[in-house]
């Protein structure tokens, strides 16, 4: 542990810190550009530099490792000096359109100028003119603002994988460029837009719409994926202008995937805002009133075991909590909100929870990764393993999903569940680095669980956990990797067809029920429902479901209530409302708690206060937010001889931009998916890009 | 440069297209092996250099983006890896150019002794100004920083060889040869030998030794 | 007199009875005055001197109501009256209007219940779905 001194302040940081980390351990502010501490250090912007005893010239802190003994002065009339004269040379070359770009009030530079900058430039000559490169539908440039601190680049190669941008040319020419005309193809992109100390790199989308401190901001959940990353969604009036992430160390560190930083446009487009009844085949627009009569009507006058619920991808749990109140009242067992045919939620809840939870990813040491494509499935936690398999040398094994470049070295061990059972009875090589490991993890995607077979996957995943060591003292290794953010939630709340016979979605989808209440539920196929079969559809987006429906209640999306939403790992986090609901369009919870009154079950949880305190009762482990209650480890019984599929694993999503409604009705999604249908035909045909 | 590189000889045609595809030559595919040959397994990517410079001698004079693609490809690096390097040093030209380099040496020693008349000869000869190739596509004309020949300013560099001592007739000569596609006699064009006094020698007027040291042609 | 008191300040009214000297009238009955020859100002220091106008009787002073070669006069861009050197009007100008506030003619924005009822996009739009 070096002991330094700062500005006459003595302290003690762990060996392998700079002096950057020193002198902020004692309370120094030192002003960086390249500098940012998930990254690499490149030590190219010379802004941090600090005066140190014995040193002829001041040092750059963020290069120089702490030792002991230092004496380092951060106020001193040549650290100004230094300072002024640096920013000097950077703004050399930055133009001056402060009042025309985007990160104007959010930038490093106008800061760092305002605090330690010369006031005057005595530069004369011309500035010196760089060509914007096209790097994509998100992300855009203006490459005269650049100052070459290369965090993009660390960036994309270090925390994306994806080695898309560089540095050409050299000294006064020196530009970040891809070089080559195409978008860049990280899932993780826009976080680039973040690091940019500078206006070089913008979102592309969100360009000229608005000025940063014209915006009101909210503090949310991401819904796009089951990771639940931090958000914080910028809104400017009844409009959501941006999503940013924010920080959370246990979920996304500071990154956020691309499908949740820019499908909110999807926001504004094909909104359902007021109710609709279908009269004479048509959907018409309609009152409240008429609507829940219309709703009620049928749904009174049907055999409750004759009425279905389908719970969506982007419900929150306190509409999961008037489903499943609703759902009791009314009498019927069919209540699912697994729609896409997985077969978790029977036994414990430790069969369908990431248990290692996110973070723990940075203490595992081999991967087994069964039917799932965590890049596509969840971009951010992605990002965790790649990290992870920088740390340490580390074997990750693959069944299924085969073909996708995760980033990191991938052992393919084969396509399906003989497999997995070969590995179990260790008749594959990776059996031996697997059992070597002192804390192996097993990731288990709906891929794997959403078929036929599930359970009986499931089962032997589980055995593969327990006979490999992934659960041990201090370690639960057996992981499920969702890819719905309403999906725990409902799990944890039970919202599957119980032992009592119900329907799941695919024997509703089958004709087994007359009515059909889908709640924001868009991923089904409903070209085989029979034409009697009466639809229901709550949701916020007129999507897949809707033109089916006979009756739409418009609900709200994400940004536009309070609601709870339970990642993969079960880690209860809320999203506030930014905007107003458009239209008429209410809160769901309200919308059921309307409909319960009008079929004349009435649920009494008339507040928000009182859902969640019914939902803290249903499920008290989700009773604290940001709180993980860890599920305790049994294995459940056998599912019994269910037989195999022997139909290999495939990732659930196909399309990683057009995952739901809200990305299915945004722009910049259909852009990102054409480009990348683009991409890969060109890749097909073999034509040199 | 090895002189085991295999080079196109002179007289050069035009300019070298562009090309979609690139690879090496079953000569150079030796001289691949033999280059990556040099370095350990785990540290490939040091080969890029000599592969680049090999790749552009082979396609005269250029780096087409089909040729550092290739290189990326046979040391397993990102593209992007090899386009920053082929456009950091000063001696890979990633765009179209002749095939012939010719450079003048403008720092400071140089330009003391006359520089700018040598690059005034040169485009008056080369019809093309810095930065250009000659109207036929054969020549490409830049300025280069030092070449190390200062005691023999200034100095004209044509692919492998070194024209020193010139003034304005003398590197239009030496150009106009080229053009010709003679190849001049390299090194000093005003007769002295090597780097020696322009006036003669001034010391060491004795014989020299019978046996000269063994490590004398070492460190030649 | 009290009537035309209350539309004319008494010292506009004083002014123009001892020192005034009537220029002109327009068509609308403003009558325009400048000061009469005052001690050593010359012909050349026109725009030393001082110019008004007084509204007519029972119409509420509105400087948009003075015309534009009247206008211009006043604030001396013109050495000259109307009267003695008329208006140059190029082919492309419009006819004055005086101010049209609080009148049926009044300006209402395009997005106004008033105007055509159409208001352009503003923030917090969306597009609504149709089946």
């Amino acid at each position: 542990m070096p002991k330094l001194t700062v500005d006459g302040v003595e302290v003690e940081v762990p060996v392998g810190s700079t002096v950057l980390q020193a002198c902020e351990a004692a309370g120094r502010e030192i002003p960086i550009f390249c500098f940012h501490p998930r990254l690499n250090i490149a030590g190219s912007c010379r802004m941090c530099l600090v005066e140190m005893e014995k040193s002829p010239k001041p040092v750059a802190s963020c290069a120089m490792p702490a030792a002991d003994g230092m004496v380092i002065k951060t106020d001193t009339p040549l650290v100004h000096k230094a300072r002024r004269g640096v920013l000097e040379f950077l703004l050399i070359n930055h133009p001056l359109d402060c009042p025309i770009c985007d990160q104007g009030g959010e930038c490093d530079l106008q800061d760092i100028t305002l605090f330690y900058g010369p006031d005057q430039s005595r530069y004369t000559e011309n500035k010196r003119p760089v060509v914007d490169k096209y790097l994509g539908p998100l992300v855009s440039t203006h490459m005269t603002r650049c100052i070459h601190c290369t965090r993009c680049i660390r960036f994309l190669d270090e925390v994306a994988g994806v080695e898309e941008l560089g540095a050409v040319q050299r000294g006064e020419h020196m530009e970040i460029t891809n070089w080559i005309e195409a978008s860049l193809t990280s899932e993780l992109q826009g976080n680039i837009i973040d690091l940019c100390p500078v206006g070089a790199l913008n979102s592309k989308p969100y360009e000229y719409k608005a000025r940063t401190w014209e915006l009101r901001k909210t503090e949310s959940i991401d819904v796009s994926d089951a990771v639940g990353s931090n958000i914080r969604v910028d809104a400017r009036g009844n409009e959501v202008m941006r999503i940013v992430p924010r920080l959370h160390e246990g979920i996304n560190e500071e990154w956020l995937s691309d499908k949740g930083r820019f499908l909110y446009d999807g926001l504004k487009k094909r909104r359902l805002d007021r109710p609709m009844v279908r009269r004479d085949g048509q959907l018409q627009p309609a009152d409240w009133r008429i609507a829940l009569d219309a709703a009620a009507a049928r749904l009174k006058g049907t055999a409750p075991e004759r009425i279905g619920f389908v719970i969506g991808d982007l419900v929150d749990a306190e509409t999961m909590v008037l489903v499943r109140e609703l759902a009791a009242r009314i009498g019927t067992p069919n209540v699912d909100c697994r729609q896409d045919g997985s077969r978790l939620g029977y036994g414990p809840r430790a069969s369908w929870l990431f248990n290692s939870t996110i973070e723990g990813i940075e203490r595992a040491d081999a991967f087994l990764l069964v039917g799932t494509n965590p890049r596509h499935e969840a971009a951010v936690l992605n990002a965790r393993i790649r990290k992870r398999s920088r740390q340490i040398p580390m074997p990750v094994g693959r069944i299924g999903a085969a073909g996708i470049d995760l980033t990191y070295e991938v052992q393919d061990l084969g396509a399906g569940v003989q497999t997995l059972s070969d590995l179990l009875a260790g008749g594959i090589g990776f059996a031996k680095e697997l059992r070597a490991a002192q804390n192996p993890m097993v990731i288990l995607g709906s891929g794997a669980t959403a078929r036929a077979d599930g359970l009986a996957v499931l089962d032997l995943a589980m055995r593969v956990a327990d006979e490999f060591g992934a659960i041990s003292e201090g370690w639960n290794g057996f992981n499920v990797l969702h890819h719905a953010a309403s999906r725990v939630a409902g799990l944890d709340l039970g919202l599957v067809p119980g032992q009592g016979g119900g329907l799941d979605v695919a024997g509703m989808l089958a004709g087994g029920v007359d009515v059909l209440f889908l709640i924001g539920a868009d991923e089904l196929d409903l070209s085989g429902l029979s034409p009697d079969v009466h639809v229901i559809y709550q949701g916020h987006h007129g999507d897949r479901s809707a033109p089916r429906a006979d009756v739409i209640l418009p609900g709200a999306a994400w940004t536009e209530k309070h609601g709870t939403y339970v990642n993969t790992e079960g880690r209860p986090q809320r999203a506030k409302l930014a905007v107003m609901p458009p239209g008429e369009a209410r809160e769901d919870w309200k919308i059921l708690r309307a409909l319960s009154d009008v079929l004349g079950v009435t649920v009494k949880l008339d507040t928000l206060g009182a859902v969640r305190a019914r939902l803290a009762e249903l499920a008290p482990f989700l009773a604290t937010p940001d709180v993980i209650v860890p599920a305790a480890w049994e294995r459940a019984a056998g599912p019994g001889d269910l037989g195999f599929d022997r139909a290999p694993f495939v990732s659930p999503i196909t399309e990683y931009y057009q995952t739901n409604a809200i990305a299915r009705a945004s722009g910049v999604m259909a852009e990102c998916t054409k480009l990348r249908l683009a991409e890969h035909s060109i890749k097909a045909t073999g034509t040199h890009g | 440069m090895s002189s085991a590189v295999h080079i196109a000889t002179r007289p050069y045609g035009a300019m070298a297209p562009d090309v979609e595809t690139f690879a090496f030559s079953p000569e150079n595919q030796e001289e691949v092996a033999r280059i990556l040959a040099r370095y350990p397994a785990e540290r490939q990517q040091s080969a890029m250099l000599p592969l680049l410079l090999l790749a552009q001698e082979q396609h005269g004079g250029w780096l087409p983006q089909a040729a550092m693609d290739h290189v990326a490809e046979l040391l397993n690096v990102a593209k992007i890896r090899v386009y920053e390097v082929a456009t950091f040093y000063d001696m890979y030209n990633t765009r179209p150019v002749g095939p012939i380099q010719v450079r003048v040496c403008t720092t400071t020693p140089c330009w003391l002794c006359g520089s700018d008349d040598i690059v005034r000869a040169a485009k008056d000869e080369l019809e093309c100004d810095i930065g250009e190739s000659s109207p036929d596509g054969r020549f490409f004309l830049r300025e280069f920083e030092c070449l190390g020949a200062c005691a023999n300013a200034p100095v004209l560099w044509v692919d492998q060889d070194f024209y020193e001592d010139l003034d304005y007739e003398k590197a239009r000569a030496v150009l106009a040869a080229l053009k010709r596609g003679e190849t001049p006699k390299p090194g000093s064009q005003t007769g002295r030998q090597a780097s020696m006094p322009v006036g003669g020698k001034t010391t060491l007027f004795e014989t020299a030794p019978e046996s000269r040291p063994a490590n004398d042609e070492a460190g030649a | 007199m009290l009537k035309w008191l209350s539309f004319n300040a008494l010292g506009t009214w004083l002014t123009t009875r001892f020192r005034g000297e009537l220029v002109g009238q327009d068509e609308l009955g403003n009558r325009y005055y400048r000061n009469k020859a005052v001690k050593g100002l010359n012909a050349a220091d026109w725009r030393a001197e001082r110019r008004w106008v007084v509204y007519p009787d029972g119409v509420e002073p509105e400087p948009t109501l003075v015309p534009p070669g009247w206008s211009g006069w006043l604030h001396k861009r013109f050495e000259h009256p109307p009267t003695v050197a008329p208006l140059q009007v190029k082919p492309w100008e419009k006819p004055a209007l005086p101010n049209l506030t609080g009148t049926p003619y009044a300006y209402v924005p395009p997005g106004s219940e008033r105007g055509r009822g159409q208001r352009d996009r503003a923030t917090g739009d969306y597009e609504a779905w149709t089946p």
